[in-house]
């Protein structure tokens, strides 16, 4: 991939990053920050890149880790504190929707940032997260429960 | 509104404000290219050196050691925020320096100084191709009762400045210390970074360009607070208004607005960023300005257009019960309005009364603590009473702890009514 295509793909696919990254980090310019990183890493590192065809999960899995540095750094002494995993529905109801996202506990907020907000398939996000894809739709199940939202569940998947 | 509405209208809201990533990766292109000429740089070189250290030009006029000065345009560019250093670059004014240590696969490199009588610019550089995003954290280590004080930052492999200012006469050499952290490293102590360099740095006194003096010895009073504006310090560097406090009943001048007139009709101003006021027992306060050393005109006037000016306090700090709305170790002239706690929402107001001629109001500082937890407030208002008092409103959101611990911070921006001008003739 020249330079040229990898300043197309990521402007093909601007969109699933921004909100991959405003999800994340909450803030608009915490997200430039972590996507102005997370290009630069993957400009040096695309040519080892095996396949195109992974470009999209392979840069969002970086800007997922710029994301989680960008929020170390501006919260560093006093993180977003996660709700424990066994919360229930009720402790989520009074934040708005991309607050009580951000709550998540991690394993769940990386699925439904992933299937919902960036729209990826959920054997892409199972295959970002390094997860078996009946992992991924568990989650994903339990966190739209959280947060009461009734959208459609891609259930077919390879096990 | 249900949920799938509200996530109708978020996803909306984020669609509308997709901004193009052209500019980050141009961004990128550009930050991989420098990383790439500065390893070329590194590369050449025979081997690693512990500490290899090359004076140029020991005894040669100023003019000659520019003529030998590698990346020029580099220097040119990391010296952009200040017009003083851009005017010395383009004079040549500039001390080269090859220092160079690699530990651990981090390379740091001294490269050149700017100093005068009071000031050391240092010029170096921090590389890594096993870490991409590095910060570093200088410090001067000056023998003798020297009080040294910079600024420094993060480093992407680019050229950068740390500023010294010398609380006396620059010494004839000190100690650098870069600290070498991984960007985003929880915890700055020593013994947590990466990697520590010590650089033994020399001044070349000989290439230094002399101060000019002006003395004023003129009182004067700026918000309450009477002075004495002793003189005017033209260095290569900066120009500082030196200043004796005579008194201002525990008020302390925090930063003087001010601009030099010249004979030329040229006109030089107060530095607001950065470093803008030191104060040393031997000097008193020192405010900074943009040096006129290399413009061939004379000083005729200062003319003072404000101050910040801070109110006598003890650094007591009080502790607001977020649960009951109680605020312990409050001092007497500041009154607690209220306590709120809403959603993720901590808003507490308190009320004072404003100094005269005030035009900015700040009681606390951004800073709120706990237990070890530091976090800064998200909003502040400072609302007028009409009656000589104000009110400053603080907002925090995601507070973790039912208590929180404020800095007192009282300082306020003075402005005359009319400018205050100081011939010097």
């Amino acid at each position: 991939m020249s330079n040229e295509e990898f300043a197309q793909r990521v402007e093909s696919i601007r969109d699933k990053l921004y909100k991959t990254a405003m999800l994340y980090t909450g803030s608009h310019s915490q997200a430039i920050d972590a996507l102005d990183e997370a290009i630069y890493k993957a400009l040096c590192g695309h040519k080892r890149l095996r396949s195109e065809e992974y470009f999209d999960t392979w840069i969002t899995r970086i800007l997922i880790n710029e994301c989680y540095n960008e929020m170390r750094k501006n919260k560093k002494l006093c993180p977003i504190e996660a709700v424990e995993e066994t919360a229930t529905a009720q402790e989520f109801d009074s934040l708005p929707l991309k607050e009580a996202v951000r709550h998540l506990p991690k394993s769940l907020k990386d699925v439904i940032i992933l299937r919902y907000f960036s729209g990826f398939t959920l054997a892409e996000t199972a295959g970002m997260l390094g997860i078996p894809q009946g992992t991924a739709a568990t989650r994903q199940r339990k966190a739209l429960k959280l947060l009461r939202l009734e959208l459609e569940e891609e259930v077919n998947y390879e096990s | 509104m249900n949920r799938n509405e509200e996530y109708t209208n978020l996803i909306n809201e984020l669609e509308a404000n997709i901004p193009s990533l052209e500019s980050s990766v141009v961004k990128a292109k550009n930050r991989r290219m420098r990383k790439q000429v500065i390893w070329r740089s590194v590369s050449t070189m025979a081997a690693v050196f512990a500490l290899f250290v090359l004076l140029v030009n020991v005894s040669a006029p100023i003019a000659q050691a520019v003529s030998k000065v590698p990346f020029i345009g580099e220097l040119a560019e990391a010296v952009k925020f200040s017009k003083s250093l851009s005017k010395a670059v383009e004079k040549e004014y500039v001390q080269p320096v090859e220092l160079v240590e690699t530990k651990d696969g981090i390379t740091a490199e001294i490269e050149y100084l700017i100093a005068d009588e009071m000031q050391v610019n240092v010029f170096y550089r921090v590389t890594s191709e096993d870490y991409t995003d590095l910060r570093v954290y200088p410090s001067a280590i000056v023998e003798g009762s020297y009080g040294a004080s910079g600024r420094g930052g993060k480093s992407d492999g680019e050229l950068l400045c740390y500023m010294i200012d010398f609380s006396k006469e620059t010494p004839d050499s000190f100690t650098l210390k870069l600290n070498v952290f991984e960007s985003g490293s929880e915890s700055l102590l020593k013994e947590n970074s990466l990697v520590t360099f010590d650089f033994d740095l020399e001044i070349n006194k000989e290439l230094m360009g002399e101060a000019k003096i002006y003395n004023i010895d003129q009182i004067v009073d700026i918000g309450g607070l009477t002075v004495n504006i002793k003189a005017i310090e033209v260095y290569p560097t900066h120009t500082r208004v030196r200043i004796d406090s005579e008194s201002g009943d525990g008020i302390e001048l925090s930063k003087l607005d001010f601009y030099i007139n010249t004979d030329k009709g040229m006109k030089f101003e107060s530095i607001s960023l950065g470093m803008v006021t030191t104060k040393s027992s031997k000097y008193g306060t020192s405010c900074y300005g943009d040096s006129l050393y290399f413009y061939d005109a004379e000083p005729t006037e200062l003319v003072i257009t404000g101050a910040v000016l801070e109110g006598e306090i003890d650094y007591t700090r009080p502790i607001v019960d977020l649960t009951t709305g109680e605020c312990v170790y409050l001092h007497d002239w500041i009154e607690l309005v209220s306590v709120e706690r809403k959603d993720n929402a901590c808003t507490i107001s308190f009320k004072v009364k404003a100094a005269e001629d005030c035009s900015n109001y700040q009681i606390f500082s951004d800073s709120v603590i706990y237990k070890g937890y530091s976090d800064s407030f998200d909003e502040r208002l400072a609302t007028d009473c009409g009656d000589g008092y104000f009110i400053e409103t603080l907002t925090i959101y995601d507070w973790p702890h039912d208590k929180l611990t404020l800095t007192p911070f009282y300082k306020y921006t003075w402005t005359p009514r009319e400018e205050i001008t100081i011939s010097l003739q």
